[in-house]
């Protein structure tokens, strides 16, 4: 969508402003595509009436990675859903699987998994997932100690050979010249220095303050599995219990960075000595 | 907004195991020249009980 | 015994105490304070509300102690042939409480009676408004242009940095070695050229400074001397002088953050010194020369509100010689003041008000749109194109300067039968019958006022100001005309300041009865046949009364403009929680916004009496004719920049900023800064995720550059 308008902005630069058109480009959208809209329309990248939303309801998405690993890693030639399981003629013969099984991680907690705006809707409402259950790893992982939590966050990021697959597929992840690219000054070394990769990703990550929308791009692109969401549900969770912020969850939110609530902001990162 | 910027930095970087107490934020008016000078010497008393940073450190050559 | 925090958002400070501190306030009078022999400590014994005593042990007793007139005030009235009032302060005139009794004398302040900062504050502005109009035609005659040559021709050029130490007599020489300072300095990288100086300030030190930049071809020049706070201003005169760009100029402040911290560890501050002259040396390479930019200023004003702080801002304004229109929603000027018939001090305002509105119509300066709207509003300090919607169709004024003047509403109360039973008035109403003299006031023998109808609770938490004087003021006029009649005032704390208490004296004198209520034990009025009675709890009887009365007449208070918010929105300016318009400083610029070339008076800023409204309006006249007076305004150097290809116009730094300097440009798809409304804060730059903001004079690779070399 972004690449879209901003492709079809980029083209109108060179006509007289007067004569410049507007663009209407149609976006079938489940839930956290509409969010992913709303942070884009929150951030002004387009106008509301340059986009039509056709709003669908969701009942997950298979991760494909997961998919292939629960059938052996054998190649899909053909597939059909039925019911509540896919069936696939592979390489390896006809196989069935559970749907239940093969959905992402991001969709089996998804709390908005019906279109929060949309133009149009098409079909009714799906049934709630289970979002109560979504901070339930960052839990777990808070529990460990900071060294256990350093080791395993080095471990993941020493995967990472920064093909920028997550950057490309992430719909926040819009800026013209990623700080990774600047110069003068250089932010962060482009070569293959471990800190350099872990600045990278926790610097990607930290701009995802009020603006992931957990729809998974990231994870579903990343060639080398690199575990990017116990991080961003981390940020996402944050923003839920330090500003009550869910990103892109409402049309009249403000970005939870451009401003801050005297009253009910926690106090204690300040430091008093 | 500065307090929500090192709200959100000082969780994360304590969450990936970046002690957060490396992070040190606070506000200082320009005439409480005491209390700017308790800041800089309690912020360094934390920082030389953490010990030298060697995370997300890049050594070179 | 009564809590007087009749300022503005005092009320909330009195009820945070209450509620999140656990302030007690103890309604009493303290009779004895003692020390106790064994523990120190300090034994108050005071008389409750009841009569009954209590003692209580304290660790520490804060009286607060008032104000009187200076000890020189006869000797000064004297010699300056002005006159004091009864209390021995300066006497001040009715119509304006910054003139006193002899013209061309002006007086600000508590000279002029007690009073809290933001009215000190404001005075200080009106007097110099007031002195401003008598020496308007005289403006800009005593003023020599400086005349630089021009500047040096930078391209191609590498860095050459002169650094000078200063040993600013004893203050950094005494502690710091500034000889070994200066030898290092010569060390560093850039430098070539470096010395030390008794006074850096010094007129010689400038004039050899011009010299060593011409000599040395200097493209950088570093001061490791006091503060950029007083004197980074001189030395970059100083630059400019010798034809060097005024922000290649770099300084370390080795005095108050050196010398004076360190003065017991010498050589520690030897070292820091030189530790801040490095970083300043690396940063100073990376400084650009900057060319801030002009802005033409519209020499006109627009007033929004042409209530009494409106047409005495436009009077004022036109003192001065500048030309403004009062933008005005009613049919005719004047809003409340036409209202009021007499002050508690005993001003005619009727008079006044026609006074003042003669001078409005004859003076030629001044255009009047009654009946109007403000429709749109554009623009920003120096140029603002404002759409005014007429009866007589749209019309455009350019100005350079916006007061806004909006006033506030009278409250109109739900409660105490108040609209269902005409025994119940407003005290406006009353005022009204009492000096239109209506017929039926003969017959009015009992009187009960209850106040705080509406304000200081729940849903308007602040203080009107103004309602208790104009209660008593009421009452006393109620019982000179006729001294039968049986006037109770029914309040929560009587809130005559200053020297309308010689009123509230007065009013207990003439036998008016005041019984005071606590906010959870309102008083109830009741119809009883063609009458009404009053039934309210008597703290000091400690039983319930009820009181008969002809009339009950309701302290009503205000209600902030509802139209506030439209226009702060307009204006990018804001308003607190309670509706009223949020000043720069609440104390310290009681009459700025934070956006240059906004300006408040009157009752859009808090409810006030009208003699404050007019100090206001002049305040705010002295404010505005700072940049009125202007044929262009500078930008400041360190302003905010934008890189446009960097920038995707998510707007964040807009929200952000709170000058209104920064807005994305749909067009263009990128934000844009307004350098003259521009403070850099750098709130912007640390808001953006894409680093397409940044800040002149302190940008990224000018700070990591000092960062870098820390050590």
């Amino acid at each position: 969508m972004h690449d879209l308008i901003t492709a079809h902005k980029n083209s109108q630069k060179r006509v007289k402003p007067e004569d410049r058109k507007k663009k209407v480009i149609g976006v079938v959208a489940r839930g956290c595509t509409t969010r992913s809209l709303i942070i884009h329309l929150q951030e002004r990248q387009y106008e509301r009436d340059e986009v039509c939303i056709i709003g669908v309801p969701c009942d997950g998405y298979v991760d494909g990675k997961g998919l292939k690993v629960k059938i052996g890693g054998a190649d899909i030639v053909e597939g059909s859903i039925d019911g509540g399981q896919i069936k696939m003629k592979t390489s390896d013969g006809d196989k069935t699987v559970a749907l239940k099984d093969v959905l992402a991680d991001s969709c089996l907690t998804c709390r908005f998994n019906n279109p929060i705006i949309s133009d149009i809707m098409i079909g009714s409402p799906a049934p709630a997932m289970n979002p109560d259950a979504e901070y339930n790893d960052v839990k777990e992982f808070e529990a460990k100690t900071m060294e256990e939590r350093w080791a395993y966050f080095t471990k993941e990021m020493e995967k990472c050979m920064r093909c920028n697959a997550c950057r490309q597929a992430c719909p926040s992840c819009y800026c013209p010249t990623c700080f990774v690219e600047q110069s003068q000054p250089q932010w962060v070394g482009i070569g293959e220095d471990k800190s350099d990769t872990q600045v990278f990703q926790f610097m990607r990550l930290y701009h995802m303050v009020g603006r992931c929308v957990d729809c998974g791009s990231c994870v579903s692109v990343c060639p080398m599995g690199v575990d990017l969401r116990k991080f961003l549900k981390k940020i996402d969770k944050d923003c839920w219990e330090m500003f009550g912020n869910r990103a892109g969850s409402g049309m009249e939110d403000m970005p939870p960075l451009g401003k801050y609530d005297e009253h009910h902001d926690k106090q204690d990162f300040i430091y008093n000595p | 907004m500065a307090r929500r910027k090192f709200a959100t930095l000082k969780s994360f970087l304590n969450y990936i195991g970046v002690e957060g107490d490396r992070t040190i934020f606070t506000w200082v008016s320009a005439s409480e020249g005491d209390r700017w000078a308790q800041v800089i010497k309690g912020a360094t008393e934390k920082i030389k009980a953490l010990g030298p940073a060697n995370k997300m450190v890049k050594t070179i050559g | 015994m009564d809590i007087r925090a009749h300022g503005k958002d005092f009320d909330r400070f009195v009820n945070r105490a209450k509620d999140e501190y656990g302030i007690r306030y103890i309604r009493s009078m303290p009779s004895s304070i003692k020390e106790l022999q064994q523990t120190n400590n300090l034994l108050i014994k005071y008389v409750n509300q009841d009569g009954s005593f209590t003692e209580e042990e304290f660790d520490m007793v804060v009286l607060s102690v008032g104000l009187m007139p200076p000890k020189e005030a006869k000797k000064l009235s004297a010699s300056l042939g002005i006159e004091l009032e009864g209390h021995g302060f300066c006497k001040t005139d009715l119509e304006n409480p910054v003139q006193t009794s002899r013209p061309g004398v002006f007086v600000c302040g508590a000279f002029g009676g007690p009073k809290d900062i933001p009215e000190t504050v404001m005075e200080a502005s009106a007097a110099a408004a007031c002195a401003e109009g008598l020496l308007a035609s005289k403006r800009g005659t005593m003023i020599t242009p400086v005349e630089n040559p021009a500047e040096k021709d930078l391209r191609g050029q590498g860095v050459r940095t002169g650094v000078f130490v200063c040993h600013c007599g004893i203050n950094i020489g005494g502690v710091v070695d500034v000889p070994a300072v200066r030898d290092y300095a010569a060390t560093l990288p850039t430098v070539v050229y470096s010395a030390d100086n008794l006074f850096t300030c010094s007129q010689d030190t400038a004039v050899k400074m011009a010299e060593v930049i011409k000599e040395k071809d200097l493209t950088r020049v570093v001061v490791a001397s006091c503060s950029p706070r007083t004197h980074e201003g001189l030395f970059q005169e100083n630059c400019e002088k010798a034809g060097l760009n005024r922000y290649l100029f770099e300084m370390a402040n080795i005095r108050d953050q050196d010398s004076w911290v360190h003065m017991h560890e010498p050589e520690a501050a030897t070292a820091k010194a030189k530790d801040l002259l490095r970083m300043a040396v690396a940063k100073a390479q990376y400084l650009k020369p900057l060319k801030p930019g002009q802005l033409s200023v519209n020499h006109q004003a627009l007033i929004i509100g042409g209530g009494l702080a409106g047409i005495t801002a436009a009077l004022s304004l036109a003192d001065q010689g500048f030309a403004s229109t009062i933008v005005e929603k009613e049919d005719r000027l004047g809003g409340n003041y036409n209202h009021l018939y007499k002050t508690l001090e005993g001003l005619d305002t009727r008079a006044h008000l026609t006074g003042l509105l003669e001078k409005i119509y004859k003076n030629p300066l001044i255009t009047v749109v009654t009946s109007a709207r403000i429709e749109k509003i554009e623009g920003f300090i120096g140029n603002y194109k404002t759409t005014v919607k007429a009866k007589d169709g749209e019309k455009v004024f350019e100005h350079g300067i916006v007061l806004v003047a909006t006033g506030a509403y009278e409250n109109k109360p739900k409660e105490y039968l108040y609209g269902q039973n005409d025994k119940v008035k407003s005290q406006r109403e009353l005022e009204t019958m009492i000096y239109e003299k209506d017929s039926k006031l003969a017959a009015v023998k009992n009187i009960v006022m209850i106040q705080c109808v509406g304000s200081r609770d729940k849903e308007r938490p602040y203080c009107s100001r103004y309602c208790c004087s104009e209660a008593i003021k009421n009452a006393l006029e109620l019982k000179a005309a006729d001294p039968s009649r049986d006037i109770t005032i029914l309040y929560r704390d009587i809130r005559t300041f200053a020297f309308k208490e010689d009123y509230y004296k007065q009013a207990r004198e003439a036998n008016i009865k005041f019984i005071s209520y606590e906010e959870n034990r309102k008083p109830e009025v009741m119809a009883a046949g063609d009458k009404v009675e009053v039934k309210v709890l008597d703290p000091i009887l400690n039983e319930t009364v009820t009181l008969p009365a002809d009339a009950v007449v309701l302290s009503v208070g205000v209600v902030p403009n509802p139209e506030n918010a439209a226009i702060g929105n307009m204006l990018k300016v804001p308003t607190n929680q309670d509706g009223f318009f949020l000043e720069a400083h609440v104390k310290l610029r009681p009459v700025d916004f934070q956006t240059d070339g906004v300006f408040m008076c009157g009752m859009s800023h808090s409810p006030k009496f009208s003699d404050e409204t007019i100090t206001q309006a002049n305040a705010a006249v002295s404010r505005a004719c700072l940049v009125l007076s202007l044929d262009f305004i500078e930008a400041e150097g360190k302003t905010a920049y934008v890189n446009k290809e960097r920038c995707s116009a998510c707007g964040l730094c807009e929200i952000n900023c709170p000058y209104s300097a920064i807005r994305v440009n749909p067009a263009e798809g990128c934000a844009e800064v307004n350098a003259v409304l521009c403070k850099g804060c750098g709130i912007c730059t640390a808001s953006c995720r894409m680093n397409a903001v940044d800040l002149n004079g302190f940008n990224n690779e000018e700070v990591l550059a000092q960062i870098f070399n820390l050590n």
